[in-house]
């Protein structure tokens, strides 16, 4: 077993916090995470079990923190509120830069605006996914077009003015049209962040149950480039830096916490279904609101499952996440090179100042690239990979 | 026991007209098997035997039968393989007989296999007696098959063997008739004074005991200790013990003249065993063997490998283990740049290979891939040397060849009259010509076709089960070879030639085979980072063509913090999944590639 409890950890390059809050009004079709649209009673004993769980941690000195879900902002003011006093008490809150939260349009109001900015929240992510009221419909979401506007302005109004819009492209039925419309009305609400999603079928989604099932096609290949291009291209003339593969910001708005991911970086995920990097180590709760209460209540730690990589893996994945960044990673150094020059031979990768980066044709073909990487650094030494779960009764 | 208390005889019947459960019921009533060991379908045990209803191995059991009058008598009943791919063992098993149960289903009515047995019966010369068995079932028709069996078959219907062998009733009736019907052996024909000699129908190989031979003694006896010499193969060789089947081995010590049982030598090979071979005393051997033995000849090959190359020893051995008790199936290693190292395998026909693959797969746990399954073709070359090709890769060049031969059957095809268009097209789509259409009642016809081998090794009967909604039935007869015009067609994956997809067609029919050939591989390999052409071509010019068009997209569009760890063995399972994949040159070739080749014909 690589660790029993927190306190056997070296935390000191740990620079992140991610919270998990997986409450949602209604579960949206292509979403594969987890998240409960049942169970809002339970809010307050979710609180409570977060609470014990960081209290496991010493309070860690923070660059980011993170509120991700599931839908942080449907929480009460008064939950709201909680959830923020929790965090504020578990970690050293004077060396944070970067405060964010998930907001779905049509649950904010300027009294939870209120709560958050003073709890030192400085960036919100809001799940805009689409201008286009009939295709919202469509998406399955609860919100219209109007409601997207209202609540980057209230976000605005209560000091929180960087802002991120979640997109989601390549939906089937739209046209390429529809879609340049969605990226301009966007553009037109002068974020300085802007994600763009490739609908995809996730492990678990509606939409991949349908797709199985022989309901459901995604669009071709050629289409999706061309609508990805679309946006891209669109993004750039506005100013827009494209940094990551579905990520674009203006010059000093990207989003620090996804980089410190990208980049390496040590964070601590808290809440069912949160993922934690320490060292060599990957470890995840369990996607289980009951079973994280419950082991809470039991004064033990959830339920996970934990991963010990080899420094072949950890250096594996160092390349796949640092590649999928505008960034690339420096070309010096042995790890993979043998691989990468391959990549770059199948005109895959670039180098460009001594670092390689991704051409466009393996932005497109990322997962292929990560594949190789994985595989080669799998079979550099047979890695030790262990894999356990620590039950909460264990 | 005297000549005239023995009755020799067998079984034939179409698959599940419940040929087993008549040949149990007659054991129990004989009491050659306690009713506490009985077990269903007590004669076939092997798994796949008794999943699928058939016969493979010959399984004979004796039987002690009283008679009404008090007179006692002993029966072989020997349990024949039912099928025409073992035509030969069949045709064996029925010289050691002299007569036969015919049964035939009460609601099916006959079926092309039970044509198709009926006449090799004939041929070996057997009296044989219709049996009209499950005439408990509700839609039993019992008359409407006996007319079908005096019509179609000429035989009669006199004695009314009307059964059930689920419920027992008639049983008694048939195993009376047995007596008064079925012949007693009689010294046959042209042997000399004192001679000995006897019937090899069968053998099986026992890990323990070596090759067990099973024996019908026509004239004179064997011993225990006798040397004894096989005529055909010219071995000779002592007998060890010599036994009965009662079902289970028995030893008695002797065989005498007209019994059915098995003897053990020193033996330990069973290819030294040929089907049909004539045993005979060393010392004083008889003038002339039995007649009718011939080597046995596969019809049908292909290519078996297995999926990964680390597991050719393994599967190596197993085929050794399979020959052992298949004398019937042959195996050479053969190398294909495609697939790696395997072998050929020859094999009595379809349903052979189809049960050779199944039992390799499930016994022995192999994953295997087969190759295009070929016939075996008779090519004469310029300059008037014949040679006979069993893989499309040992085809000579055009140049060489003067004229190609290939095998031909006889198939009997019955089904339902208004499917007899959908039939006759079938037929003829595959070069097939109807020469023969007889009505065996008012609903139902028989179609005699001849039919070039190679054109039903695949699918064929599947679009018949199609066409006909499940109701046609198919068995067919070797009937030699003619000259064709066959030539052979290559599958190139990204311009290079894939030996293991390579196939013999006839010309008219290439193009199709080609187009069909190409689509269903371009279904099924996936997007490589570069286009990859498919083509058939004749004589390397190109008839076909199809692309993979080359992967374009290929990535996760949320890629953060979250549960990395999955993210990442999906990735590597995703590329292992690759690896299972054959690699020809620079293509990852997926194992349905294979089976696909051979679907998806043009009904």
């Amino acid at each position: 077993m690589p660790f029993a409890e927190p306190s056997d950890l070296d935390l000191s390059n740990v620079t992140g916090l991610y919270v998990h809050i997986p409450f949602c009004e209604v579960r949206c079709p292509y979403c594969a995470f987890y998240v409960t649209t049942r169970d809002r009673d339970h809010v307050g004993a979710f609180l409570d079990a977060l609470e014990f769980e960081l209290a496991a941690y010493p309070a860690l000195d923070l660059r980011t923190i993170y509120f991700g879900g599931g839908t942080p902002s449907m929480l009460s003011v008064g939950q709201l509120q909680r959830l923020c006093a929790i965090v504020r008490d578990g970690v050293r809150g004077d060396t944070v830069e970067e405060c964010s939260i998930e907001i779905n349009p049509g649950t904010l109001d300027l009294d939870k605006c209120a709560v958050l900015r003073d709890a030192g929240v400085t960036r919100c992510s809001i799940g805009a996914q689409s201008f286009d009221d009939d295709i919202l419909k469509r998406l399955g979401r609860t919100h219209n077009a109007r409601e997207i506007e209202q609540t980057v302005g209230l976000a605005r109004e209560a000091g929180i003015t960087n802002i991120n819009l979640d997109l989601i492209a390549c939906i089937p039925g739209v046209t390429p049209e529809q879609w340049q419309t969605t990226v301009g009305q966007a553009i037109a609400c002068k974020t300085d962040h802007m994600s763009i999603y490739a609908l995809d079928l996730d492990e678990g989604s509606a939409l991949t149950e349908q797709a199985d099932a022989g309901r459901f096609a995604l669009l071709d290949d050629d289409e999706q480039l061309a609508m990805l291009s679309v946006a891209r291209t669109s993004l750039e003339t506005a100013g827009f830096e494209a940094y990551e593969i579905s990520n674009f910001a203006r010059e000093g708005f990207r989003c620090q916490h996804h980089v410190d991911c990208w980049q390496g970086g040590e964070y601590i995920g808290i809440g069912p279904s949160a993922a934690s990097h320490v060292g060599p180590l990957r470890w995840r709760n369990a996607p289980d609101l009951k079973a994280y209460i419950n082991a809470a209540g039991r004064a033990q730690s959830p339920p996970r499952e934990i991963d010990e990589r080899s420094p072949d893996i950890v250096a594996a994945e160092r390349l796949v996440f640092g590649l999928r960044m505008s960034d690339g990673v420096p070309a010096s150094g042995p790890a993979l090179a043998g691989v990468l020059h391959s990549l770059a031979e199948d005109g895959l990768l670039a180098q460009v100042d001594s670092r390689w980066k991704m051409t466009e044709r393996g932005r497109a073909l990322a997962d292929h690239v990560a594949r190789e990487l994985f595989t080669a650094a799998t079979n550099n030494n047979g890695t030790k990979e262990v894999c356990h779960a620590i039950h909460a009764s264990s | 026991m005297e000549l005239a208390q023995i009755r020799n005889f067998c079984i034939i019947a179409h698959i599940d007209h419940g040929k087993s459960t008549l040949a149990d019921r007659m054991m129990q009533l004989t009491q050659t098997v306690e009713d506490r060991d009985m077990r269903e379908q007590l004669l076939d045990d092997m798994d796949i035997e008794r999943e699928r209803g058939i016969t493979i191995k010959s399984r004979p059991v004796r039987m002690r039968y009283e008679a009404a009058d008090g007179q006692e008598y002993e029966f072989n009943l020997i349990d024949t393989p039912g099928h025409v791919d073992f035509t030969y063992e069949v045709s064996r098993s029925m010289a050691a007989c002299e007569g036969a149960l015919l049964v035939v289903d009460a609601a099916q009515g006959i079926e092309a296999q039970t044509v198709a047995n009926v006449y090799l019966a004939m041929e070996n010369n057997l009296e044989i007696i219709p049996v009209i068995n499950k005439v408990d079932l509700p839609n039993a028709d019992p008359d409407g098959v006996a007319h079908q069996i005096e019509d179609v078959l000429a035989l009669s219907t006199d004695r009314r063997l009307r059964i059930s062998a689920k419920t027992g009733e008639g049983v008694a009736e048939v195993l009376s008739a047995i007596v008064d019907l079925v012949p007693a052996p009689a010294a046959k024909g042209d042997a000399t004074e004192n001679s000995t000699r006897a019937l090899v129908f069968d053998s099986v190989y026992d890990a323990y005991r070596g090759v067990v031979s099973y024996v019908r003694m026509v004239e004179g006896s064997i011993k225990e200790r006798q040397r004894v010499r096989l005529m055909a193969s010219g071995r000779d060789d002592d007998i060890k013990e010599v036994g009965i089947f009662g079902p289970k081995p028995m030893r008695v010590g002797s065989l005498s003249a007209g019994q059915v049982g098995y003897v053990i030598g020193t033996l330990k090979n069973p290819a030294d065993i040929l089907i049909g071979d004539t045993l005979t005393d060393q010392s004083r051997p008889a003038n002339k063997a039995l007649p009718g033995f011939r080597r046995i000849q596969p019809m049908v090959f292909s290519g078996l490998y297995p999926v990964s190359a680390e597991d050719y020893e393994k599967f190596k051995f197993n085929l050794e283990r399979l020959g052992l008790n298949d004398s019937a199936f042959e195996y050479i290693p053969e190398t294909s740049l495609a697939l790696g190292f395997g072998f050929r395998c020859g094999f009595l026909g379809l349903l052979h290979m189809e049960i050779v693959q199944e039992r390799l797969r499930r016994e022995f746990d192999l994953d295997i891939i087969s190759t295009f399954p070929a016939v075996v073709y008779r090519v004469h070359l310029r300059g008037g040397e014949s040679i006979e090709i069993d893989n499309p890769m040992r085809l000579p060049d055009v140049t060489r060849i003067e004229q190609i031969e290939e095998p031909m059957i006889r198939a009997f095809i019955l089904c339902q009259n208004e499917h007899i268009g959908d039939i006759m097209r079938i037929v003829q789509d595959r070069r097939g010509v109807v020469g023969k259409t007889e009505s065996i009642d008012t609903q139902r016809v028989m179609l005699t076709c001849t039919m070039p081998l190679n054109e039903i090794l695949v699918e064929f009967h599947d679009v018949l089960k199609s066409v006909s909604r499940g109701y046609a039935s198919m068995d067919y007869d070797h009937t030699g070879y003619v000259a064709s015009d066959i030539v052979r067609l290559d599958i190139l994956l990204n311009h290079e030639p894939v030996d293991a997809f390579a196939c013999m067609v006839h010309r008219s029919r290439a193009e199709a085979r080609g187009r069909q050939m190409c689509q269903a591989l371009k279904e099924v390999i996936p997007p490589h980072m570069f286009a990859v052409p498919i083509q058939a071509a004749l004589n390397k010019s190109v008839i076909a063509r199809e692309t993979v068009r080359a992967l374009r997209k290929d990535v996760t569009a949320k890629c953060y913090g979250g549960d990395i760890t999955r993210k990442r063995k999906l990735l590597e399972r995703q590329k292992k999944g690759k690896k299972r994949m054959k690699q020809v040159g620079q293509v990852s070739v997926p194992q349905e590639a294979f089976l696909a080749v051979m679907k998806g014909q043009v009904t």
